[in-house]
C-alpha cells in the first residue's frame, strides 16, 4: 500500500514529550504508524526535539523489522506565544535542522522565559516577518531548507491566511496547509474552505490527522492529562475535552476514505516526505580535537598510552598487555575515537594531579587496558579477566562509554573544569526525563477525578511496596471500595500514566562536548544554573545517535577514602595507594588475608557496597577469599541475578554442596569463572549469542529493548525467539526460561563484570582500612555523611566495638570535622565479639568527634568557635565575647554538653547560656567590648538538680542522634533480664529453632521489593544488633507496634545459618513507654542509681498523678531524639 | 475550671450520629506547612497511640482504620463558644480561656453562685455529669485563681481548692500546668525543672532573666500574688425587630400587619449598617411557650420592607391551616440573616428601568407562592453530550451556581430536543454517510440534503464498565479487522446528522455506535429545526 502515490504518511503527531498533551509514547505512535501500514511517520512536538529519538531507537529495535521504504520523519511544531496558528517545520537536510535547533534554542533561553517553557514569536522565524519595524537584518533566516506546514486556526481565519501569506513569501513553494477531519459535523465544508483557500494561494493542501495518541482508547489519558494541564478536574473539564476520539493514528485506507473528495491531500504527503533528505542517522557527531602541536590526535593517544603503560607495569610491560594495547589502539584508531579518550585522559589528569580529587572510572570502560594506562580506570585488566569487546568492538555501532566517579563534594569543580575547557556553547549536559512514578502519577490523577487530599494520602500510603498489584484487602482496610467506579478509574489511569515524561531535568553528570555549536546538534534549554545548557537528550537517546559523552559521576565513597588517606599521611606516615592495595590482594594473600577474613564474619559496616542487610547474609556463606570472590560478591547481591533465581545455586555450587556442570560445552567457556550460573550481565548476553544463536547485534537490541518495549509489549518477539533458539540447541526449557528472566533484570539493574570490578576494588580498599584502620576508618566516613547504609550512631558504635576510643565534641577540643588525637592502641580494647581482629588493628589514636554531629550548629559558627579559640576558652561568658556567637548557637552547643572541659555540665551550661541573654539588656556585643567587662558575674549558683545519666544519655540522642555515655537499653536491662530477654550479642549462644526474645532500638525496617512482602528490621541494643524477619501475616497482624515501635521486644524463633543469625519474629511488645520514661530520669527496676531530679521540693510521689499526664513535654522530646528507625522499600 | 480535651471530636460526633455509633477510631487533621497533620483525636485514637501532631500518613499507618476528618478551626472555635454561652445559666460570667487552644477550656466565675448549687464541690460535679450525659469528655477543677484551676483541671482534676493552697497543690505538678509557651516550658525542663514546686524559691531575677516576665506573672496568677481578669463573652448583635402584644393577638391578618411594621423598623436599621438580608424569619411567640417560624427566601439581597412584608404574605396564604396561633401570639420578632452588603441605590432622573428588580420580584412572588423548587431557569452545563448540555435550576439557587467556563458548541443546535431519542429506520451508506431517508412514527421521509458526522463520543467517565487501558497491541487491531476494530468503550458514541426531508423539514438525528464496533448501529431521532 505504501508505493508512492497511494501511501499516507502522518505528519502531524503530539506525543507525550509536549508534557501533557499527547496521550501515547512516541515510540507507541512510531510503531502504531508501521503496524496500521502507513507509509510514514513524523513526530513533531511542540517546540521541541525530545523525543524524537524514542521513536528512531524504537523503529531501529522492533522485531520484525519495518519496511524498508517506511519513511520516519523529524519535524516539530512551531507554537507561537504572540497568537500565530501552530507551524510544523521539518528541516530538509542537516543545516535546516541545525538552524531549526537553534531556534529553538533561541526560544528556550529567552529571559522570560520559565523553565522548560519556550517563548517563540513568528517574527523569530526570520527577521523579515517580525511585526516590528526595527529588523535585524543580520538574523538569521531560519526559514531556509525548510518545509512547513500551517495548521489553519479555525477561530481566526484572517490571521492565517496573513500568515499564510507571510509565510509563502519567504518559503515559496516549501509551505503547506494542513487540513484534519475533527468529526464536528462541518467536516466537509472545513475541507472545502481549506481547498479554497488552498487554490487562491497557490499551496497545496496536506491530508493529516493532527494526531494526539495512537490508538482512540488513549483519548482516556489524553482527557486526564489535559485535566493535569489545566488544573481542573474531570468534571469541570467538560468541553474543554475533546469531543470524540478520534486523533488516533488512522489507516491509509480511513483517510483516503474521509478525504474521498480531495485525494490530491493524501498523495501530497509522500511529495512532502521526498523532499526531505534529513535523518536522525546523519547527526554526524564532530568531537573537539584535542590536537597537540603537530601531533595527531591518535598519535597522542599512542604516546600517553605507552607511557602510562611504563609507569603502570614499571618498565617491564608484559608482552600479553603490549599486544592487548596495540589491538586496543588499532580498534580506536579505526573508529577514530582518539580524542575522546583524550578528553577523559584530560578531565582525569586535571582533576587527579591538579585538584587533588580522587577519581576513578566505572563501568564498562575498565575493560580496557588502554584506559588503565591512562589512569582512567584503576582495575588492572590482567589481574581480572576482562573482555575489551564489551566495551568496544567493530560489530556494535555504539560509542565507547567512560564513566568517571569523583568525590561527591567536589565533583563541581571538575564540571567547572569541563565548562571553561570547552566553552558554553560547545558543552551541555544531558537532559533527565523525570516520568510519572506510581505515587506521583496517583497523587494527580486522583486530583483529577477530584479525590480529597486525605483520601490520596490514604491511597498513597498503600504504596509501601506496590507493584503492580494494590491489594484489594488493603484498601478495604482504608475503608475504601476497590471496586468503586470513580477508585477504579483512578487506578487504572494512574496505572497508564505511570511512565509518562513529565519534564525534563538535568542529568547528574553526563556531559557532551561537541566542536561544532552544541545548539545545531539539538536545542538547548535552561539549567539550575545560569551558564550551564542542558541539552533536549537523555543518555540513552545520545547513545543511539552515537554522541559521546562523559560522565562526571559523584561518588560518596570516594571522598571517605580521599579523606582517609590524607589522615593515613598525617597521623600514621602511610602513603596509601589503591593500586598497590589492589596488588597486594591479588599478589601477596599473605598480607590480604585478614582483610577477606575479616568479611567472613560479616564484619563490614561502612565498607563499600557489601554493608547492607542482603550483603552482609551473603558474605559468610560466599567466604570471599580473592578479590574475584569481591568481583562476584559486588554483582550477585543485585536485582538481575535475584529475580532470575541465580543466587542459590551458585551458593549450593560454591559451597560444594551442587556439582558444577555446565548447559552445554559451548556455555563453559561463558560461564566458567563463575561456576556455571550467569552472574554478569555480559554473560546473560553471550548466552543469547552462544545460546540462542543470536547474533551481537541482536543481542544488544534484546538488552536495550527491555527498556524501550516493556510498555509496549515488544518483547514478546524477543522472548519466543530467545526460547525457542534455546531449545533448538537442547537447553532446558527451565534454563532458557531463567535466562532470560535475567535478561529482563539486568535491563535495568544488571552489573557488567568490569563494573563489578571497579567497585570491588573500592570494596577491598575501604575493607582494608577498616581493618587495619577503623580510627581513619570512622573519622573518614562521619566527615564525608551523609553516604552508606548506616547512621553515625552505628558508624561510631562499630568502631568503639573494634577498640577505637571515641571522644565527645567539645568546644576546647574539637574541629569543625571529627579528627584525630593521640590515644591508646586500640587491638587490645576491641571487644571479644572481634577478638580476631585484635592483631590486625594497628591504630593508635582515638576519635575527636567534630562540631558537624551536632544537629542544628552551623558551619559558620562552629569555624568562628574554631578561629577566635587561640589556647582555649576559659569561660562560657569569653567564648560568647571572643568567638561572637550568638546565643541560640551557645545554647546548642550546651544542649550538646560541649561544655565539658570548662567542668561545666549540660544544664549549668545551659543555665550560664541562657543568663547571657538577658543581663543587663544589653545582647549586642559591641556594648560589652566598650563596658570592657563581664557581666554576669556573682549570680549565685542555681543548685540546679543533676540529670540522671539515662536523661543525659536521651539528651546525647536529641543533639547528636547518638550517645557516648551508654546505650538507652543498658538503663532497662535489669528489668529486660528479669523479663529473660537476651541480649543481641548472646544469641550466638542459642540454637536453631530455640525460641528466644530480644529488645532494642528500631534502626531499620525494610521491605525489599525482592522479597514478596517480608518484613526485615534490624534492632539495636548496648551489646550489638539482632536481624528480625517478619513474614507479612505477623507483619500484618501487629503492624502498629512494628512501626510505630522506638524500641521493640521480639520474640520468636531463632534461625541460625553459620555466623547469619535471625529471629524469626512471632511476637512484639513495644518497649517505646519504658524508653520514654528514660527521659524522666526513672530507670525502670534500678533503685541504686544516686537521687537526682525528683528536687527536694517534690513532696507527693510521682505516682499519684495519672500516668498520661506526667511530664509530657520531657517524653516528646525524647520522643523525637530517640531514632525512628528508617524505613526502605 | 472545665476542660473538655476531646472538645473537637465530641461535638462532631454529636452533630454525626454515625460517626459517634461508627468503632472506627476518629482523627481530625489540618494542613499545616503543606503537611497533613493530626490536630485532634477521640479516645480511641489515643489509646491507640495516636498524639496530635503526628503526620496522618504516619497516624494511617500505625491504625489502618482510621476514620479520618478535615477539622474546621473556626467553626469548631464558634461552637465551643456558642456553647459556653449556654453555661449562663450556670454562672453570669463565662469565659472562654484561649490561652492553650481557641476552645477545650472553659472558665466560670462561680463567686456567689456556687450557693445555689449547694457547695462548689456539688456543682462541679453538677456540672460535669450534665456535660458527661451530654457525650462530652470531661475535667474540671475549683480555684480561687485561674492559673490554678487551670492547672487543676488539666492535671489533677476533680480538685475543689481552698484560698491560700495554691502553692501546695501546685508544686508537684509539671511546669507545662503553668500555661507557658512552648519554648519556655522546653527551657525549663532542660535545666531540670520540671515541677512547679521547684521554681518556688528560685531567685527571681535570674529566672525572669532566663524566662521572661511573662513566666513570673503566670507563676504569680496561679499562686494568687497576681490578679487575672476573666473576659466575659458578649452577646452578638442581632439583626431583628420585635414587637410585644398587652393582649395576645391571634389573627393571620393581624401579624400580617405587624410583620410589616416590624419589616419597616428592620429595614431602617439594615439601612442604616449599609446592609441587606437574604433570608427572613418571622417568629411567633404563643402564649403557651410554643414558638412558629415562617423563614422566606429572596432572589438578591434586600432591605426593601413593602417586599418583605409581601414575601411574608404570599408565604402565609400557602400556609392555610397550619397556621394555629392557639391561645394566641403575646410576641413577634423578625429577624434577617444572610448578611451581605447592600449600598443604598441612587434612583437616577434618567436611569432606565432594565426590568432586572421587577423580574426579581416576580420571581420572589412565584417561588413564594409555588415553591422555591418550582421556580426553574434552564442552566447551561459543561459537556458534550446534548441532552446534558443544560439543566433547569431554582431561580433562586441560580445565583449561587458556578458560572460555566467552557468553549461553546460550534456546530448547531436544535432548538427543540424530544425528551427522549426516539428510534427510527435508516436507510444510509456505511459507514457513515449522511441517511438518505428514515422512518419515523410509522411515517416516511425522504432527505434531500444532509450534512454531518458530528462525532460525540460518550463520556468515558459515566460508563457503567471498569475502564480498561491496558495496552493493546498493533496486532490484535491488525487482526480484527475495521477501522476501529479493537475500540471498546463503555457505551457508544453518536454521529449527528442534520437531514432536510423533501418537504423542508429539518431534523436531528444520530447513529448509535460506530460501524465495527456495534454489532448493528441503530438510529433515533433526536430533535428539530425550526
Amino acid at each position: 500500500m505504501s508505493d508512492g502515490e497511494n501511501g499516507y504518511i502522518e505528519l502531524v503527531s503530539t506525543s507525550n514529550f509536549s508534557f501533557l498533551r499527547g496521550g501515547s509514547h512516541p515510540e507507541e505512535l512510531a510503531l502504531a504508524s508501521n503496524g496500521l501500514g502507513l507509509g510514514g511517520f513524523g513526530l513533531t512536538d511542540r517546540n521541541s526535539f525530545a523525543g524524537v529519538v524514542r521513536a528512531y531507537v524504537a523503529l531501529r529495535d522492533v522485531e520484525p523489522r519495518p519496511r524498508p521504504d517506511f519513511r520516519y520523519l523529524v519535524g516539530t511544531r512551531l507554537c507561537f506565544a504572540d497568537g500565530t496558528p501552530d507551524i510544523v517545520a521539518y528541516p530538509t537536510d542537516r543545516n535546516a535542522y541545525g538552524r531549526l535547533c537553534k531556534l529553538l534554542s533561541i526560544a528556550n533561553l529567552r529571559k522570560e522565559s520559565d523553565k522548560g517553557a519556550p517563548i517563540l514569536e513568528f517574527g523569530d522565524l526570520a527577521p523579515a516577518l517580525s511585526a516590528s519595524r526595527i529588523v535585524d537584518l543580520s538574523a538569521e533566516d531560519f526559514t531556509l531548507g525548510q518545509l512547513f506546514i500551517l495548521m489553519p486556526d479555525e477561530d481566526d481565519w484572517e490571521r492565517t491566511e496573513t500568515t499564510l501569506h507571510a509565510l509563502a513569501a519567504r518559503a515559496p513553494g516549501r509551505v503547506w496547509i494542513g487540513a484534519a477531519c475533527r468529526f464536528g459535523g462541518d467536516d466537509r465544508a472545513r475541507l472545502n474552505r481549506i481547498a479554497d483557500l488552498c487554490r487562491r494561494r497557490q499551496v497545496p493542501m496536506l491530508a493529516t490527522n493532527d494526531v494526539l495518541y495512537h490508538e482512540p482508547g488513549r483519548r482516556v489519558l489524553q482527557d486526564v492529562v489535559t485535566c493535569i494541564r489545566e488544573h481542573m478536574t474531570i468534571d469541570e473539564a467538560g468541553r474543554r475535552l475533546e469531543a470524540n476520539a478520534e486523533r488516533h493514528v488512522k489507516t491509509p485506507e480511513e483517510m483516503r476514505r474521509l478525504f474521498r473528495e480531495h485525494p490530491e491531500a493524501i498523495s501530497e504527503t509522500a511529495h512532502f516526505a521526498r523532499r526531505i533528505g534529513f535523518s536522525l542517522d546523519q547527526l554526524k557527531y564532530n568531537y573537539p580535537t584535542e590536537q597537540i602541536a603537530d601531533e595527531t590526535t591518535q598519535e597522542t593517544l599512542e604516546r600517553l598510552t605507552w607511557e602510562g603503560a611504563e609507569k603502570r607495569f614499571g618498565g617491564n610491560i608484559p608482552d600479553e598487555v603490549k599486544r592487548t594495547i596495540w589491538s586496543e589502539l588499532c580498534l580506536i584508531a579505526y573508529k577514530g575515537y582518539a580524542p575522546y579518550f583524550l578528553t577523559v585522559h584530560d578531565i582525569v589528569m586535571h582533576a587527579r594531579y591538579a585538584l587533588k580529587i580522587l577519581c576513578q572510572g566505572r563501568g564498562s570502560a575498565a575493560n580496557s587496558v588502554v584506559c588503565f594506562c591512562l589512569e582512567i580506570t584503576e582495575v588492572n585488566p590482567t589481574k581480572v579477566d576482562l573482555v575489551f569487546g564489551r566495551f568496544l568492538s567493530t560489530e556494535r555501532d555504539e560509542p565507547p562509554d567512560i564513566d568517571v566517579d569523583f568525590e561527591h563534594e567536589r565533583r563541581e569543580e571538575v564540571m567547572a573544569y569541563v565548562y571553561a575547557k570547552y566553552g558554553g556553547n560547545h558543552t551541555g549536559l544531558t537532559a533527565n526525563v523525570i516520568c510519572y512514578r506510581s505515587r506521583g502519577a496517583l497523587r494527580e490523577v486522583a486530583k483529577v477525578f477530584g479525590l480529597s487530599d486525605d483520601m490520596i494520602g490514604a491511597i498513597n500510603q498503600l504504596h509501601w511496596g506496590w507493584g503492580s498489584t494494590v491489594s484489594t484487602d488493603e484498601m478495604r482496610g482504608l475503608g475504601l471500595d476497590p471496586t468503586e467506579r470513580t477508585l477504579g478509574m483512578v487506578l487504572e489511569c494512574a496505572r497508564e500514566l505511570h511512565g509518562f515524561p513529565r519534564h525534563l531535568s538535568q542529568h547528574v553528570g553526563g556531559f557532551v562536548i561537541t566542536r561544532d555549536e552544541l545548539d545545531r546538534l539539538v536545542p538547548i534549554g535552561k539549567s539550575a544554573m545560569e551558564t550551564r545548557a542542558i541539552i533536549e537528550w537523555n543518555k540513552d537517546d545520545i547513545d543511539a545517535l552515537g554522541i559521546l559523552k562523559v560522565d562526571v559521576l559523584a561518588l560518596g565513597m570516594l571522598t571517605c577514602l580521599r579523606r582517609a588517606f590524607d589522615l593515613m599521611k598525617a597521623h600514621y606516615k602511610h602513603d596509601v595507594r589503591m593500586t598497590q592495595l589492589q596488588a597486594e590482594a591479588h599478589d601477596a594473600p599473605e598480607i590480604a588475608r585478614p582483610v577477606f577474613e575479616m568479611t567472613h564474619r560479616a564484619d563490614t559496616i561502612g565498607v563499600f557496597q557489601i554493608e547492607s542487610r542482603a550483603q552482609m547474609s551473603m558474605l559468610p556463606r560466599l567466604k570471599p577469599s580473592n578479590f574475584y570472590d569481591f568481583v562476584i560478591e559486588v554483582a550477585i547481591v543485585r536485582p538481575g541475578p535475584i529475580q532470575g533465581g541465580m543466587v542459590h545455586p551458585y551458593l549450593k555450587r560454591r559451597l560444594k554442596q551442587e556439582t558444577v556442570t555446565y548447559p552445554s560445552k559451548e556455555l563453559e567457556a561463558v560461564l566458567g569463572k563463575t561456576m556455571g550460573v550467569p552472574l554478569f550481565q555480559e554473560q546473560a548476553m553471550q548466552i543469547a549469542v552462544i545460546g540462542a544463536g543470536f547474533s551481537p547485534g541482536e543481542a544488544d537490541r534484546l538488552r536495550r529493548s527491555m527498556a524501550t518495549f516493556k510498555r509496549t509489549g515488544g518483547v514478546t518477539a524477543f522472548r519466543e525467539k530467545f526460547i525457542s533458539g534455546m531449545l533448538a540447541k537442547n537447553y532446558p526449557r527451565e534454563f532458557a526460561e531463567s535466562c532470560f528472566k535475567q535478561i529482563e533484570g539486568f535491563g535495568s539493574y544488571g552489573f557488567p563484570e568490569s563494573h563489578a570490578a571497579s567497585f570491588a576494588l573500592l570494596v577491598y580498599v575501604s575493607c582494608w582500612l577498616k581493618c587495619h584502620y577503623p580510627d581513619v576508618f570512622l573519622t573518614a566516613l562521619l566527615n564525608s555523611q551523609p553516604m552508606g547504609f548506616y547512621a553515625p550512631a552505628q558508624l561510631i558504635r562499630d568502631a568503639i566495638e573494634h577498640g577505637v576510643e571515641v571522644r565527645p565534641v567539645d568546644i576546647n577540643r574539637s574541629d569543625y570535622e571529627s579528627a584525630l588525637e593521640e590515644g591508646p592502641e586500640a587491638g587490645p580494647q576491641a571487644w571479644n565479639r572481634h577478638r580476631e581482629m585484635r592483631d590486625q588493628i594497628w591504630s593508635n589514636k582515638a576519635v575527636r568527634l567534630g562540631f558537624s554531629q551536632i544537629s542544628g550548629l552551623k558551619e559558620a559558627h562552629a569555624k568562628a568557635l574554631i578561629e577566635h579559640r587561640g589556647s582555649g576558652y576559659g569561660s562560657i561568658h569569653d567564648l560568647w565575647v571572643r568567638s561572637g556567637l550568638p546565643i541560640a548557637a551557645l545554647e546548642k552547643l550546651a544542649e550538646a554538653d560541649a561544655f565539658q572541659s570548662l567542668g561545666l555540665n549540660r544544664r549549668k551550661a545551659l543555665w550560664l547560656v541562657r543568663g547571657l541573654k538577658g543581663s543587663d539588656g544589653a545582647d549586642s556585643l559591641q556594648l560589652f567590648k566598650q563596658a570592657g567587662r563581664p557581666t554576669v558575674a556573682g549570680e549565685a549558683d542555681p543548685e540546679l538538680p543533676l540529670m540522671r545519666h539515662s536523661e543525659n544519655v536521651i539528651h546525647d540522642y536529641r543533639t547528636m542522634s547518638f550517645s557516648l555515655k551508654a546505650h538507652p537499653m543498658s538503663f532497662m536491662r535489669r528489668s529486660l533480664d528479669r523479663r529473660g530477654i537476651v541480649r543481641c550479642a548472646d544469641l550466638g549462644q542459642h540454637r536453631n529453632g530455640d525460641r528466644v526474645e530480644v529488645a532494642g532500638l528500631v534502626l531499620v525496617r525494610q521491605r525489599p521489593g525482592t522479597a514478596s512482602g517480608i518484613v526485615f528490621a534490624t534492632l539495636e541494643d548496648e551489646t550489638g544488633i539482632a536481624n528480625i524477619v517478619i513474614w507479612s501475616k505477623v507483619f500484618d497482624a501487629q503492624r502498629r507496634t512494628i512501626l510505630a515501635s522506638r524500641a521493640m521486644g521480639v520474640r520468636g524463633r531463632l534461625q541460625v545459618e553459620g555466623l547469619v543469625i535471625h529471629v524469626v519474629a512471632e511476637q512484639f511488645t513495644d518497649l517505646t513507654g519504658e524508653l520514654l520514661a528514660l527521659s524522666n530520669g526513672r530507670s525502670l527496676g534500678d533503685t541504686v542509681l544516686a537521687r537526682a531530679d525528683e528536687g527536694t521540693l517534690d513532696v507527693t510521689p510521682a505516682h499519684d498523678v495519672p500516668r498520661l499526664k506526667q511530664e509530657e513535654t520531657a517524653e516528646r522530646q525524647a520522643r523525637a531524639a530517640m531514632p525512628k528507625g528508617r524505613n526502605f522499600k | 475550671m472545665l476542660h473538655l480535651p476531646r472538645w473537637a471530636t465530641d461535638c462532631l460526633k454529636r452533630a454525626d450520629p454515625a460517626l459517634a455509633q461508627s468503632d472506627k477510631p476518629l482523627v481530625l487533621w489540618e494542613k499545616q506547612r503543606g503537611a497533613m497533620r493530626v490536630a485532634a483525636l477521640d479516645q480511641q485514637a489515643s489509646a491507640e497511640g495516636l498524639s496530635v501532631g503526628q503526620s496522618l500518613s504516619d497516624a494511617r499507618a500505625l491504625v489502618p482504620n482510621l476514620e479520618t476528618r478535615e477539622i474546621d478551626q473556626a467553626f469548631t472555635g464558634q461552637v465551643f463558644a456558642d456553647f459556653s454561652d449556654w453555661h449562663s445559666n450556670a454562672s453570669p460570667i463565662v469565659s472562654v480561656v484561649a490561652d492553650h487552644a481557641p476552645y477545650g477550656d472553659l472558665c466560670l466565675d462561680i463567686t456567689g453562685v456556687s450557693h445555689l448549687f449547694s457547695g462548689e464541690q456539688a456543682m462541679l460535679a453538677q456540672l460535669i455529669s450534665r456535660l458527661e450525659a451530654l457525650g462530652y469528655a470531661v475535667d474540671g477543677a475549683v480555684a480561687s485563681t485561674i492559673g490554678a484551676a487551670w492547672a487543676l483541671a488539666h492535671f489533677a482534676p476533680g480538685q475543689v481548692l481552698a484560698e491560700g493552697e495554691e502553692g501546695r497543690a501546685l508544686s508537684y505538678l509539671p511546669v507545662s500546668a503553668l500555661r507557658l509557651d512552648e519554648p519556655q516550658i522546653a527551657g525549663l525542663v532542660q535545666l531540670g525543672l520540671k515541677r512547679i514546686g521547684q521554681l518556688y524559691e528560685r531567685d527571681r531575677s535570674s529566672m525572669q532573666a532566663r524566662f521572661g516576665a511573662s513566666f513570673l506573672l503566670r507563676l504569680d496568677q496561679a499562686l494568687g500574688w497576681a490578679e487575672e481578669k476573666l473576659v466575659p463573652r458578649l452577646p452578638l448583635v442581632e439583626h431583628f425587630a420585635e414587637h410585644r402584644f398587652a393582649d395576645p393577638i391571634g389573627l393571620m391578618d393581624d401579624v400580617l400587619m405587624c410583620t410589616h411594621d416590624l419589616a419597616v423598623q428592620l429595614s431602617l436599621r439594615l439601612e442604616r449598617q449599609g446592609i441587606g438580608a437574604q433570608a427572613f424569619h418571622l417568629f411567633l411567640y404563643r402564649v403557651d411557650h410554643k414558638v412558629m417560624t415562617l423563614s422566606v427566601n429572596a432572589a438578591r439581597a434586600t432591605r426593601d420592607a413593602g417586599h418583605i412584608s409581601r414575601l411574608f404574605a404570599y408565604r402565609a396564604e400557602r400556609l392555610g391551616g397550619e397556621y394555629d396561633a392557639g391561645f394566641g401570639i403575646d410576641m413577634i420578632r423578625l429577624a434577617a440573616s444572610s448578611m451581605s452588603p447592600l449600598q443604598a441605590a441612587q434612583v437616577g432622573a434618567f436611569g432606565v428601568d432594565d426590568g432586572a428588580a421587577t423580574l426579581d420580584h416576580l420571581y420572589d412572588r412565584m417561588a413564594s407562592r409555588l415553591g422555591a423548587l418550582a421556580v426553574v431557569q434552564s442552566y447551561p452545563v459543561n459537556t458534550h453530550v446534548p441532552e446534558r448540555a443544560v439543566k433547569l435550576v431554582p431561580v433562586l439557587a441560580a445565583a449561587a451556581e458556578p458560572e460555566v467556563v467552557a468553549p461553546l458548541v460550534r456546530a448547531p443546535r436544535p432548538l427543540r430536543l424530544l425528551p427522549q431519542p426516539e428510534p427510527i429506520n435508516v436507510i444510509a451508506e456505511v459507514p457513515d454517510a449522511p441517511p438518505a431517508s428514515m422512518v419515523w412514527r410509522r411515517v416516511t421521509y425522504r432527505f434531500v440534503k444532509a450534512s454531518g458526522p458530528e462525532r460525540i463520543a460518550a463520556e468515558w467517565r459515566n460508563a457503567d464498565q471498569a475502564l480498561s487501558l491496558t495496552a493493546e497491541t498493533i496486532e490484535a487491531a491488525k487482526t480484527s479487522g475495521g477501522p476501529d476494530g479493537y475500540y471498546e468503550e463503555g457505551t457508544l458514541s453518536r454521529d449527528y446528522y442534520i437531514a432536510e426531508d423533501d418537504g423542508g423539514r429539518r431534523f436531528w438525528l444520530f447513529r448509535l455506535g460506530l460501524l465495527g464496533i456495534a454489532r448493528k448501529p441503530r438510529w433515533y431521532m433526536h430533535g428539530f429545526f425550526p
